[in-house]
C-alpha cells in the first residue's frame, strides 16, 4: 500500500486518484469525530466535507514531523468549531451557577454502542455538545477551549458540567430502560 | 478526568463510521472548480497580443514606406525648395563626394567633355527619350526634377550646366508625373507652400508661367470640408482600481452586520480585480479635419475576486455571503474559507471628443476626452463551492455601490483606414469617477481601459 508521504504528495500535485485514495483511508475514520460535534449524520457530513476540502487545499502547509491523523483530526475540530458558531450565536453559552449533576457514582456505559452515546451527544445543547468534545475526548483545556471559542474559562467549566450531567442522565436512562427490559 | 470520561474516550478511539457518497462528491467537485481555469478572460491575452502584433506590423509597414508612397513629391519639393532658398548657388550645390562645382573646376573637371554617366537601368522612360532625342541638357533638367537618389552625384553637374547655358527649360520637362504626383498629395499646408516654392524655383528657370500657376492654384485650393460620418464596434477590457475607502474599512458594514461578523468571524478578504470585459456600439460625427464627436454604449462586466468563510440558507438554497450584500442572519453556517467571484454587469454611455494630433497616411493618433454615464444594474456573488447557488444582489437595497455614476474620460487612439469603408482603430482610455457625497465607498476608483475596434464610415470623402 502506497505510504501517506507518496500519497500526499501526490495529493498536492492534483493527482485525482491519489486524492480519492486518501479520503478513502481516513474519511471513515474522521466521520465519528465530526459526527460528535454535530446534530445529526447530514450535519456531520457538511463538516466532513468541508474539512476535506480545507484538508486538499492546505496539504502543503501540513509538516511531516506531526502525525498525519493527528493533523486531519484537528483539521475536523476547527471546521466543528467554525460550523457550530452560528448555532452558538442563537444559543449563547452563559456561565450556569447551579448545574444539577447527576451522582450516580457505578455508571456503567460499556453496554452502550458507540452510536447510542454519540446519539446522546448529538441531543446536547451546542455549546454544551462542543465544550465537552473538546474537553473530554480531544483533551484540551479549558483555557485553550475558551480561547478556541472566543467564551471566557468559566463558561467552558460550567457548559461542560452540564453537558456531563445532562449525558450522563440520559445515559442513566438508558440503562435502566435497558435493565427494566431485562428483567422482563 | 474520571472514569466516565475515560470510558467515552475509549468508547471513540479507534471507531470508524463510513459518511454516504455525497460527501466525496461535494469534495471532488470543489476540489474539479480549483482546477478550473476561467477562460472568461483569455481573450484579454489574445486582445493585447493581436493589439501588439497590430502596431508591430503598422511599425514595420510604416518603416517600410508602405504608407508613405505619397511622399516622393513632396521630398523633391523640399530638396527643390532648399536648393531655392539658397539662391541656387552652385558653392551650395555639392555633389556626394562634398565637392562643389568650383572645386571641380578648379580640379580641372571638365563638365563638357564628361559624360554623365547613369547606368541604362536606371533611366526610366522619359530619360530615355530624352537621351534618344539627343538633348542632354533636357535630360540633366529631368534627373534634376526627378531627383532620382541614384543620379544626385551627376546633380551638381547638371544644375552648374543649367545656370551656365541659360538653358530654357521646355514644357515636357514640367514632367507630368511630378505634376500629377503633386496633385495627388494630400492637401496641407506645407506641401502647398513647397509647391509654390518649386514653381517660383522653376518659373526662375524659365518655364511657362501660366502652367505654374495653374498648378500653385490647384495647390492653393482648399478642398470644401465634408463630414464623415461613421459607426463604431468596439470590445475591450477595463482595470477597475478600487481605492480603499476613506474611513479604512474594505467594506461597508452596517452596525448590526458589524457585531454579528465579530461574534461570529465571517470575514471577506480585500478584493482583487479579476479583469473584465466590455463592448459596445457607437456613432462618430466629423466636426472638421481634425475634430470628431463620438458617443457610444457599452456593456461591461467587471470580476472581483475575494473569499469567504461563510454561507446563508435562504428558501431552501445556500448563497455565499458577501457581507456589504446583506444576508440572512438567522441561516447562516460557518465553513472553511472559500474563493467568491463578484461579476458587476453595466452598461455606460460615453461622449467624447477627439482631435486629432497626427496623421500618417492611413494612420491618425487622436487624443480624446468626454464624460462618461454609467448605470451598474446588477451585481453577482458566486462562491466556488458546488452547492452554492449565485447571489443576485439587489443594488436597490445596499449601498454598497451607487447604480449611477459620473466619470471623466481621457484617452489616446489610433485608427488605420483600411478602405473607403471600413478602418479598425485601438484605444486606451482611462476614466475617473467623479468623487459623490453619501455612503458609496468606492469614491476614488478609476478605469483604465483598452480596446480594440471595428470603424465602418457612412459617407466618405472622395
Amino acid at each position: 500500500m502506497i505510504q501517506d508521504i507518496e500519497l500526499i504528495q501526490k495529493c498536492i500535485k492534483g493527482d485525482s486518484k491519489a486524492q480519492r485514495e486518501l479520503y478513502n483511508r481516513y474519511a471513515a475514520k474522521l466521520m465519528p469525530m465530526a459526527m460528535r460535534y454535530a446534530k445529526s449524520q447530514a450535519d456531520a457530513e457538511d463538516i466532513l466535507q468541508d474539512a476535506f476540502i480545507k484538508i486538499f487545499n492546505s496539504l502543503e502547509s501540513f509538516r511531516q514531523e506531526a502525525q498525519f491523523l493527528t493533523w486531519l483530526k484537528r483539521v475536523v475540530v476547527n471546521t466543528a468549531i467554525n460550523h457550530n458558531r452560528k448555532k452558538l450565536y442563537q444559543q449563547p453559552m452563559l456561565d450556569i451557577e447551579k448545574t444539577p449533576l447527576y451522582v450516580e457514582k457505578e455508571l456503567v456505559i460499556s453496554h452502550l454502542h458507540f452510536t447510542e452515546i454519540m446519539a446522546m451527544m448529538q441531543k446536547l445543547p451546542v455549546g454544551c455538545r462542543t465544550v465537552f468534545n473538546l474537553f473530554a475526548i480531544e483533551g484540551y483545556g479549558h483555557k485553550e477551549i475558551a480561547e478556541m471559542m472566543d467564551i471566557t474559562e468559566g463558561t467552558s467549566k460550567s457548559q461542560y458540567s452540564r453537558a456531563r450531567a445532562l449525558l450522563q442522565a440520559m445515559i442513566a436512562e438508558a440503562s435502566t430502560v435497558i435493565k427494566s427490559n431485562a428483567s422482563m | 478526568m474520571g472514569n466516565f470520561e475515560n470510558e467515552l474516550k475509549d468508547m471513540f478511539d479507534g471507531v470508524e463510521y463510513k459518511p454516504s457518497e455525497r460527501v466525496w462528491a461535494g469534495v471532488e467537485s470543489a476540489l474539479a472548480q480549483d482546477k478550473k481555469k476561467g477562460i472568461f478572460f483569455m481573450w484579454q491575452t489574445y486582445g493585447i497580443a493581436a493589439a501588439v502584433s497590430l502596431f508591430i506590423t503598422a511599425g514595420v509597414m510604416f518603416n517600410n514606406g508602405y504608407f508613405s508612397n505619397q511622399q516622393d513629391p513632396s521630398k523633391g519639393a523640399q530638396e527643390l525648395t532648399q536648393k531655392s532658398g539658397e539662391g541656387l548657388s552652385t558653392d551650395s550645390l555639392k555633389n556626394e563626394d562634398g565637392l562643389n562645382n568650383e572645386q571641380l573646376a578648379k580640379e580641372g573637371y571638365n563638365q563638357d567633355e564628361e559624360e554623365v554617366q547613369q547606368p541604362v537601368a536606371s533611366l526610366d522612360s522619359k530619360q530615355l527619350l530624352a537621351k534618344s532625342a539627343g538633348e542632354g541638357v533636357k535630360e540633366a533638367t529631368l534627373n534634376d526634377l526627378n531627383l532620382d537618389n541614384q543620379k544626385r552625384s551627376a546633380e551638381s553637374v547638371q544644375v552648374t550646366t543649367l545656370a551656365q547655358e541659360d538653358i530654357q527649360v521646355e514644357e515636357m520637362l514640367l514632367d507630368a508625373e511630378v505634376l500629377i504626383g503633386l496633385n495627388e498629395a494630400e492637401m496641407k499646408p506645407y506641401r502647398q507652400s513647397l509647391a509654390a516654392a518649386k514653381a517660383k524655383w522653376l518659373n526662375g528657370l524659365g518655364v511657362d508661367e501660366s502652367a505654374l500657376m495653374n498648378m500653385v492654384q490647384v495647390m492653393d485650393e482648399k478642398p470644401a470640408f465634408e463630414a464623415e460620418r461613421m459607426l463604431n464596434g468596439r470590445l475591450g477590457n477595463n482595470n477597475f482600481n478600487i481605492s480603499s475607502p476613506e474611513n479604512g474599512q474594505p467594506l461597508n458594514v452596517t452596525a448590526e452586520d458589524a457585531q454579528f461578523a465579530a461574534f461570529s468571524d465571517i470575514s471577506n478578504s480585500q478584493e482583487e480585480t479579476l479583469g473584465s470585459i466590455s463592448g459596445g456600439v457607437g456613432f462618430s460625427w466629423e466636426l472638421s479635419n481634425r475634430l470628431v464627436l463620438n458617443t457610444s454604449i457599452r456593456y461591461s462586466e467587471l470580476r472581483v475576486k475575494s473569499s469567504s468563510n461563510a454561507y446563508s440558507i435562504e428558501n431552501g438554497e445556500s448563497y455565499p455571503i458577501y457581507l456589504p450584500l446583506g444576508y440572512d442572519p438567522d441561516n447562516v453556517n460557518f465553513i472553511g474559507t472559500y474563493n467568491l467571484t463578484n461579476t458587476m454587469q453595466g452598461l455606460s454611455f460615453q461622449p467624447t471628443l477627439s482631435y486629432k494630433v497626427a496623421q500618417f497616411g492611413k494612420f491618425d493618433v487622436s487624443v480624446n476626452g468626454g464624460v462618461g454615464f454609467d448605470y451598474f444594474f446588477a451585481y453577482r456573488v458566486k462562491g466556488d463551492l458546488n452547492f452554492l447557488s449565485v447571489k443576485r444582489a439587489n443594488l436597490n437595497d445596499s449601498d454598497f455601490i451607487r447604480k449611477f455614476n459620473i466619470s471623466g474620460i481621457s484617452g489616446l487612439g489610433v485608427n488605420y483606414r483600411l478602405n473607403d469603408q471600413f478602418g479598425i482603430g485601438a484605444d486606451f482610455s482611462y476614466r475617473y469617477f467623479v468623487p459623490t457625497q453619501g455612503a458609496d465607498n468606492r469614491r476614488q476608483s478609476s478605469v483604465l481601459g483598452f480596446g480594440l475596434g471595428v470603424n465602418y464610415f457612412l459617407s466618405s470623402k472622395n
